[in-house]
């Protein structure tokens, strides 16, 4: 079956798919896959099964609410559920039952989405493998014995594995689109304050963005308009108005300039991510887009100040639970935390202080160029348990590696796609990032979605999900 | 293990076990280094970034 919104919400408007009957599918499919996946930590098929029936009184009684009515979905297991338990991924929170919903949760049900589960994530959101020691590895659907990225690793191993129309997943330094690029799927980070994070278990506050998955860029964008707006109950988020992309049939990108770094972006890369992202960008251009050269800030030493920020603010929010709960902790997020310890104050400040540069100067950029287009990754997902990969004969740690395009850009707070844009030879997925200006989701998508109508990788499924 | 790290460790009663504190000792120098390289400029007269807009000053 196919699962996308766009295919799926026409025919539940006309009363043609029972809301109850897809959410009885998907939960029946949950329970075949989830030996082999591990996308979910909890399954909330009582919950899913209420909102489905609701949906399908109000839609027979004539009262359709929009296209994610009905709609099957699965979120990552740090947003706020009230009387549904959430861990963050963690065995100290395996008892937490919240009691109210998260922003993002009270929106979608709003819309009359329909909730099948919580899904797992790397411990307390904080790593790229969702290799989790107290929930257990979550796999990657293109190839189980393989890491689907992370934090927001289950959201998008249930999504690729066929088994929810859309995820939602938050990125701090990557796990949106690290997720999204290993699962084949698409994946927008918002810009910093587009989206609520009220109910969304924190890593790092100034660092952290809630945001969607689709199987399509259009899916992506249809969560994207429903999850976004302002919130008086989270301080750094916006009113700022939500612009709808314009997604038309015929694609086109006449007219729009797109970046394309000639230093750090493109370095380094894995062979076949080298071919499949400059293969992207000749796409592209023959979509009518203007090419423009451009060199970016030394990304390098702004990983670096990321990273440093990052380990202060994960500390702080950790700090008591590492006192009084260490051994309940895992041993490579408990290394974290204890890093985060060593970081000085000033040298934090000074950081916040530095990041200004970085912001600065791609806000800069993009006022000559519509958006900068780079690989996502610049690796394949690895093995799972693998702590290390050789890329051009040079030994990198797989956290690092994965996180290299991706870190640095959280510091901006500018909007982030990633989509599909290839497969290596070992039948692994390849992300194309689109780098777009402050609150300008419309635009990246438009082009992500203009990318992708030209190219037949949205079609692309692994095996696991036709079974 | 070089003393600085310990010392620190140890002034501060962060109470990590020997083993997990040489563990992290050269992620704790390497990330020092680096990060002291990027810092080594004058920004007394920057604000620092604070949760608020990335637009917002």
């Amino acid at each position: 079956m196919n699962l996308t919104i766009t295919d799926l919400a026409p025919r539940i408007e006309r009363g043609e798919l029972s809301p109850v009957e897809l959410a009885q599918h998907l939960l029946d499919l949950i329970e075949k896959r989830q030996p082999r996946l591990n996308a979910f930590i909890t399954v909330t098929a009582e919950h899913a099964l209420a909102q489905a029936r609701q949906a399908e009184q109000e839609i027979r009684a004539g009262n359709y609410r929009g296209k994610l009515h009905g709609i099957p979905y699965a979120a990552k297991d740090l947003f706020y559920t009230k009387g549904i338990k959430t861990t963050i991924g963690s065995k100290i929170m395996d008892d937490f039952i919240p009691d109210f919903d998260c922003a993002v949760i009270e929106k979608l049900s709003a819309a009359g989405a329909v909730m099948l589960g919580k899904a797992g994530l790397h411990e307390w959101a904080y790593g790229i493998t969702s290799n989790n020691p107290h929930y257990g590895a979550i796999r990657n659907p293109w190839d189980t014995d393989r890491i689907p990225g992370g934090s927001s690793g289950g959201s998008t191993s249930a999504l690729a594995g066929g088994l929810c129309s859309f995820s939602l997943g938050s990125d701090t330094g990557g796990s949106i689109r690290i997720p999204a690029s290993f699962c084949g799927l698409v994946g927008l980070k918002p810009t910093f304050g587009r989206v609520s994070r009220y109910g969304v278990f924190p890593l790092g506050h100034t660092l952290d963005h809630a945001g969607p998955f689709g199987s399509t860029v259009r899916d992506t964008a249809e969560v994207y308009c429903a999850m976004a707006g302002g919130d008086p109950r989270d301080e750094s988020c916006a009113d700022q108005p939500v612009i709808e992309p314009s997604l038309g049939p015929e694609p086109t990108l006449a007219g729009r300039k797109l970046g394309i770094p000639e230093n750090f972006y493109f370095d380094g890369l894995h062979s076949d991510i080298e071919a499949a992202a400059r293969k992207a960008i000749t796409v592209l251009e023959d979509l009518g887009a203007g090419l423009v050269s451009i060199k970016v800030p030394d990304i390098e030493e702004f990983n670096e100040i990321g990273r440093l920020i990052l380990l202060a603010e994960a500390t702080s929010v950790h700090e008591k639970r590492l006192r009084e709960r260490r051994s309940e902790i895992g041993d490579d997020v408990r290394a974290l935390f204890d890093q985060g310890r060593f970081i000085r104050a000033s040298e934090y400040l000074n950081a916040q202080r530095r990041r200004r540069a970085l912001i600065d100067a791609f806000n800069e950029l993009l006022g000559s160029v519509d958006a900068i287009v780079t690989p996502t990754i610049p690796v394949p997902p690895a093995k799972i348990g693998q702590n290390t990969l050789t890329v051009a004969g040079v030994e990198h740690n797989v956290r690092i590696a994965t996180t290299r395009n991706a870190r640095a850009l959280n510091l901006t707070g500018l909007p982030l796609l990633s989509v599909p844009c290839g497969l290596t030879q070992q039948n692994l997925p390849i992300g194309l990032q689109i780098i777009g200006r402050l609150w300008d989701e419309a635009g990246i998508l438009e082009i992500g979605h203009a990318y992708e109508q030209a190219t037949d990788w949205r079609l692309k499924r692994p095996a696991i999900a036709d079974e | 293990m070089p003393m600085s790290v310990k010392q620190a460790a140890e002034a501060w009663r962060f109470d990590i076990p020997d083993e997990e504190l040489d563990a992290i000792r050269p992620i704790v120098e390497e990330v020092a280094d680096k990060t002291a390289r990027a810092l080594d400029r004058d920004l007394s007269t920057t604000d620092p970034v604070h949760s608020f807009r990335p637009s917002g000053r």
